[in-house]
């Protein structure tokens, strides 16, 4: 029988329709972007759709009624929970938590039932040469590894060569490493490896200054007028116990004038009270610490390696008591000790342009406002100074992005959800935690909002009409007025058991230490996670897996939705998700098994999330820490705002990923769940 | 001594004035090429030609007999010893001419340096004024006066520990100013540059000695005996750039002026 394409082997016709196949689908697929667009999307975390048509409502945001006019103002579907690296997680990624496995500010490892951080991990070097005494020679650094799962929306914007700039998107530290300009933004930590650790040197240090978290507070002495101590830094990898490096400051004062001179290094500044300064390096040496005492901790000596960050001093006052505020010591985006930036040499190049910034992963120092370091007014202006830096940036990259034939450009601002936490209560005068001095700064969420609008006024003029601008935040806002004990509430119904009962050790004992694990059947970690102590999963689990674990489940869903406050006879629970129902992927297996979505004014406490058990199983919320929106997630949807028209009905933060990528003609991933939204 | 220095400095600027409106590495490279050329004479004319002449060609036929005679272990570390001696030879009838250059380029360096060093105040940006006192003064007494575009943003910070006053200034408008310090009866000045020329800053103003007359030639040294020891200002770095890339004044001026000198060393008929 005659072959029909004589001379051609079948091995020769396979090997043409692949080579073809190959060719259509790099011409096609995802290599290649089929459409140059220009494209940016404006991430405002924690903007409220409600919130912000009250202030449209009052004309105090032109720019952002200008756009809605010519596109779309809609809702924005959150993530479950509606935390932010949760919900940044779904947008970076196009799915759900089950698909990117982050699922709360905080996990926990099943095997010994203690929390970590969710989004990243520090790994330290694991091999060293011992030294004499104390020291060692560390082989190589230590690294920190990105936890999310899941590849980023950039990457495949990068392998279809779109070219794209991504500012500051929260749960990307460390930057994804791709030739894509990236700068890491929430989940950055200090030098010190923290969310942000401040330093407070003053000779009358407060009566809670044991108990002030996210920061230090160094009792000083000054003899003639001087004074030295030490900003604390990154622990000293030649160290065997990593011990803490220091960077030495001496503090001048002259009591008459008021007046405060501050030397670090080759850095001198000159500051009246009130008074910020502008970004000073410090470094950190490694090597030749002499040790001085506790009272006062020194520098080490100059001898040898050393790594730099950057501080910024406010001076609150001068005499009869002396106060300094030093930031957390930030990776100085000049020169990074740790990539920031993905190239690494990026920051820098920014810097150039603008000056030193913050690097850390959520500036706004609510801690020193919480331990009662910062007053409200102080607060606002350390916010402000955040805004500002901001803006700078901002107004530089939209510039930049203007002269771009085309691409992509993502810019993040973290202000309004910071400041609209901690002040809530200057807005809400029915709120728990407010009083006469917080009510004086009726407007401090209000100007963050007339701020913004000047932001989008700025991208709205440079980019023109011809670009498609997208405006979105990752979820909504509520007042916080009920704390809700939820691991009490758990140990009070047989759920869960303590090993001592007395009100002396539930007050004093924290991450689950007097729990008896061999008798409990659920815990509460996390803001919004409820875990079932399952038999084969949690180191003493009691549950068996299937229908013991769902009835126990539907069990606990039913009695926590009938759970109500005493003091107002309020629902406190509107809804709770099981994960494996409203998550999809390879990662569900981590995921709490229930989520926790609290009702209008209520969030789980501080206390429960890491593990306590105080008494009562509510409490109000009298903390700086006034507004929240880890509740349920269809009461605080965020905002999706486009000069052009939305014509997807209850779009979600996945499905801007997908709307992104199919504005370049770049095709998602398989596992992606979003669709385009216009 | 002063007068001189003054001179000096004088000249430097009418030079430097000619390329105001240029980019600063014009006028840089201008006097480095100059320098080398005139460095170049200078050494022709202090310097023992002949014999600078012959210790090269020496060198060179040693260095010829190593290459000639790579199996004769003996030929080779001989040439090398004598290849040596040349060497030290050459460098005996070079060290005196050398330090004869030297002089007047330190001098040439010391007026770059006030020039491409640092830059001129921005109007906005902020800086310290220091001054040292003797320890008998009170430092009450130590006031400072500013003119108009000279904005003193803090009270006098006085540092008791280093008899010193300090005070944070802003710049306002572009110009050149005398801010003037009082301590007790004496009264001095610092002069304070704001603007985008290209001057020379001074950083300080010390007593007068012949150290400080030569190395701060931009201000007239504070003079001997007076109860102000120092008066000083920090200026910003001057960041030089060409083509996006950084380079140090101090790096132009030695590759300029040394490739100038070797290039025109054979029409002028120098041996280096």
């Amino acid at each position: 029988m005659r072959k029909f394409w004589p001379g051609w082997s079948r091995f020769g016709i396979a090997t043409g329709i692949l080579a073809g196949g190959v060719l259509i689908a790099l011409v096609t697929g995802p290599g290649f972007a089929d459409s140059k667009k220009k494209m940016m999307v404006i991430g405002f975390d924690g903007m409220d759709p409600k919130q912000l048509q009250q202030h449209i409502d009052n004309g105090y945001m032109p720019n952002f009624k200008r756009l809605i006019e010519k596109g779309s103002f809609t809702t924005l579907g959150t993530s479950i929970p509606p935390q932010s690296p949760v919900a940044w997680s779904n947008f970076i990624s196009g799915k759900n938590p089950g698909g990117h496995n982050i699922f709360d500010f905080i996990h926990r490892d099943p095997k010994t039932y203690l929390p970590f951080l969710s989004t990243s991990e520090a790994v330290g070097s694991s091999k060293s040469i011992e030294l004499w005494g104390d020291w060692q020679l560390p082989l190589g650094g230590g690294e920190v590894v990105l936890l999310r799962e899941g590849r980023a929306f950039w990457e495949l914007l990068e392998k279809a060569e779109v070219p794209t700039t991504i500012f500051k998107i929260p749960a990307n530290y460390p930057p994804v490493q791709t030739n894509v300009r990236t700068l890491s933004g929430m989940g950055t930590p200090d030098m010190q490896g923290t969310p942000g650790t401040f330093t407070y040197f003053t000779t009358h240090p407060p009566e809670n200054a044991d108990d002030i978290s996210g920061g230090a507070v160094v009792d000083i002495y000054f003899d003639r007028d001087k004074s030295e101590a030490s900003i604390p830094g990154p622990p000293n990898p030649f160290h065997k116990k990593g011990k803490e490096t220091g960077a030495k400051v001496t503090m001048y004062r002259d009591k008459e004038n008021q007046v405060a001179k501050i030397v670090t290094g080759d850095e001198e500044v000159i500051m009246k009270p009130g008074e910020f300064s502008e970004w000073v390096p410090v470094e950190f040496y490694m090597l030749g610490d002499e040790g001085f005492g506790d009272k006062i901790r020194p520098a080490a000596a100059p001898m040898g390696l050393a790594i730099g960050g950057s501080v910024r001093f406010y001076l609150k006052s001068v005499y009869p008591e002396f106060s300094l505020y030093v930031t957390p010591v930030q990776i100085d985006p000049l020169k990074p000790a740790q990539p920031v930036s993905t190239p690494d040499d990026w920051s820098q190049k920014i810097a150039e342009r603008t000056g030193r910034f913050y690097t850390q992963g959520m500036p706004e120092d609510t801690k020193a406002l919480e331990g009662g370091v910062f007053t409200d007014g102080e607060f606002l202006q350390q916010a402000t100074l955040v805004l500002d830096e901001r803006m700078k940036l901002f107004e530089t990259m939209v510039s930049d992005f203007a002269q771009d034939e085309w691409g992509f450009l993502f810019f993040y601002f973290s202000s309004l959800d910071q400041q609209t936490h901690v002040m809530w209560r200057t807005m809400d005068p029915s709120h728990p935690g407010t009083d006469s001095l917080a009510l004086q700064y009726p407007d401090a969420i209000p100007s963050i909002f007339r701020r913004l609008d000047k932001a989008v006024g700025v991208a709205m003029d440079q980019l023109g009409d011809d670009a498609t601008l997208v405006i979105m935040s990752d979820h909504g806002f509520a007042p916080w007025y009920r704390e809700v004990h939820l691991n009490s509430w758990l140990a009070d119904n047989g759920y869960l058991t303590l090993k001592d009962n007395s009100e002396s050790v539930r007050a004093s004992s924290d991450f689950f230490m007097n729990v008896d694990w061999r008798r409990t059947k659920a815990y509460a970690l996390g803001i919004n996670g409820l875990y079932i102590n399952v038999r084969g999963r949690e180191k003493n689990g009691t549950v068996a897996p299937g229908k013991e674990r769902d009835d126990l489940m539907n069990e606990l869903i039913a009695k926590m939705k009938e759970l109500r406050d005493p003091k107002t006879g309020e629902l406190a629970i509107k809804e709770v998700y099981k994960s494996e129902e409203v998550f999809q992927g390879p990662y569900v297996k981590n995921a709490p098994d229930l989520n926790v979505g609290y009702a209008y004014t209520f969030r789980g406490s501080n206390e429960s999330a890491l593990g306590e058990f105080p008494m009562e199983w509510f409490a109000d919320n009298t903390g700086k820490w006034s507004g929240d929106h880890c509740i349920a997630a269809d009461l605080v949807p965020g905002i999706l705002i486009s000069n052009r028209k939305v014509k997807k009905e209850g779009a979600a933060l996945y499905d801007l990923t997908a709307t992104i990528l199919a504005e370049f003609g770049v095709d998602k991933d398989e596992d992606m769940i979003g669709s385009p939204v216009f | 001594m002063w007068p001189i220095v003054q001179a000096f400095t004088k000249f430097f600027d009418l030079a430097i004035a000619l390329f105001q409106s240029m980019h600063p590495i014009v006028g840089l490279t201008v006097i480095s090429v100059l320098t080398g050329a005139v460095m170049l004479v200078v050494w022709k004319f202090t310097s023992n030609q002949d014999a600078i002449a012959r210790s090269k060609s020496k060198i060179a036929a040693y260095i010829l007999e190593i290459r000639l005679f790579p199996d004769d272990m003996r030929a080779q570390f001989a040439a090398q010893g004598r290849a040596l001696g040349a060497n030290f030879r050459y460098m005996t009838y070079a060290i005196p001419p050398m330090l004869i250059v030297l002089l007047p380029v330190v001098a040439i360096l010391v007026q770059l340096d006030v020039r491409y060093q640092r830059r001129p105040l921005e109007p906005g940006e902020v800086t310290l004024l220091k001054v040292k006192v003797a320890e008998e003064v009170d430092l009450a007494s130590v006031t400072l006066d500013a003119p108009a575009g000279i904005f003193v943003e803090t009270p006098a910070m006085r540092v008791v520990a280093e008899d010193e006053v300090d005070w944070r200034l802003r710049a306002d408008t572009p110009g050149e100013y005398d801010v003037k310090v009082t301590a007790g009866a004496t009264v001095e000045t610092k002069r304070i540059v704001v603007g985008e020329r290209l001057t020379k800053l001074a950083e300080f103003r010390e007593q007068s000695n012949f150290l400080t007359i030569w190395m701060a030639p931009a201000e007239k040294p504070l003079p001997k005996g007076s109860p102000i020891h120092e008066i000083r200002l920090t200026y910003p770095e001057r960041e030089m750039k060409l083509a996006g890339i950084s380079m140090h004044w101090l790096l132009v001026f030695f590759v300029v002026s040394v490739l100038f000198g070797f290039a025109i060393k054979g029409i002028v008929g120098v041996e280096v």
